[in-house]
């Protein structure tokens, strides 16, 4: 068997895209600014992160207006939503995993039970 | 290679966590609880005169007790309850409160940058409003009378029952645990509030009877959502 940390996806796994993909998630569709807010990034850097997940067609983005100011949603994709998901998976995997490698006994029994 | 793993799962927690976090704060900024309870709670008080205006004093003998149609004796008095004044408020009040509450949560939406589910809250609480008012109203038009409990305690439960149910598809739809036992809560205040008797207490006139009870329906709602409203503004 793979180690899960093998089925991480280097798109998904990075951790300002997999906020964005877990704040898409949540909500029906989430605004630009909303999303800069509440990851604390420039709009520069998260216009980057937003273009790799367009390209991978995790996220879709819409351009549109409110009133005269223009205004960029996001909603998830259903590619997007099955990596997030694969994500969160993986990762609760890899913990699992470390946790039973934890609790095993470190060396073996100290002696077998003697024959007769 | 559990010495590489170890810190793995270190991140892998912290991944999770800081999701978590996320998920809270999209979560927070999506609830809107306060409006649809404070808006309901006005909608109940405000179906009064409608409930009057269905109520007549009628000639009987109160001792012989009401006979057929919907008329109930009250402090010795006989009073004629007519369904469908209440009926149709309770249609045209429950559609318009549930648009503008579906108005409210998309105005929302759009000031503050993030979407939310709530359209299965106001399908299920016109559906359930439609559906349960029509039933109660016209009982005895529709021969309903062996399949729901009929006469005047009906047609003022149902509505609050409509509006307590639709409170369940809320709480999921805000995913909140506050607003489920809120929910459950009021369903059970709509299922007692039709216990209260106009006692000789209230002065009230015979005809005037419902109204304790439908303030107490819409008492609790107005105190529920002036709670939430007051807990996000703390929040925010």
């Amino acid at each position: 068997m793979t180690h899960p940390a093998n089925g991480l996806d280097d798109v998904v796994h990075q951790r300002v895209r997999l906020g964005i993909l877990t704040i898409a998630q949540e909500a029906v569709r989430v605004e630009f600014g909303f999303l800069r807010a509440t990851l604390d990034l420039t709009a520069g850097n998260l216009s980057q992160h937003l273009t790799v997940l367009e390209k991978a067609g995790l996220v879709e983005i819409e351009k549109g207006y409110a009133g005269k100011r223009g205004r960029t949603w996001i909603h998830l994709t259903a590619d997007g939503r099955k990596a997030l998901d694969d994500e969160i998976a993986q990762l609760k995997r890899l913990i699992r995993r470390v946790e039973t490698t934890a609790a095993r006994p470190a060396t073996p029994p100290e002696e077998a039970p003697h024959p007769g | 290679m559990t010495d590489e793993s170890i810190p793995s799962a270190d991140m892998a927690q912290q991944v999770l966590a800081a999701t978590d976090q996320l998920t809270r704060r999209v979560r927070q900024a999506q609830r809107g609880t306060w409006f649809p309870l404070a808006l309901l709670g006005l909608v109940v008080v405000a179906a009064a005169p409608f409930y009057r205006l269905g109520r007549h004093t009628v000639t009987c003998d109160p001792v012989l007790g009401a006979r057929g149609g919907v008329e109930i004796i009250d402090r010795g008095a006989c009073i004629q309850v007519v369904g469908w004044p209440s009926g149709v408020y309770w249609i045209l009040a429950l559609v318009l409160a549930y648009a503008a509450i579906a108005a409210f949560y998309v105005s929302r939406a759009r000031s503050r940058g993030v979407g939310s589910r709530v359209l299965p809250y106001v399908g299920s609480g016109i559906a359930a409003g439609l559906v349960f008012g029509v039933a109660s109203a016209w009982t005895p038009q529709l021969k309903l009378g062996g399949l729901s409990p009929a006469g005047p305690v009906a047609i003022g439960l149902i509505p609050l029952v409509a509006i307590s149910l639709a409170l369940f598809v809320l709480a999921r739809v805000e995913r909140s645990w506050a607003v489920l036992a809120f929910a459950v809560g009021y369903l059970a205040v709509a299922l007692l509030a039709y216990g209260i008797r106009t006692g000789p207490a209230w002065g009230l006139p015979v005809t005037w009877g419902f109204l304790p009870s439908l303030l107490f329906a819409g008492g609790v709602l107005l105190l529920g959502g002036a709670g939430f409203g007051l807990a996000e503004r703390r929040r925010a």
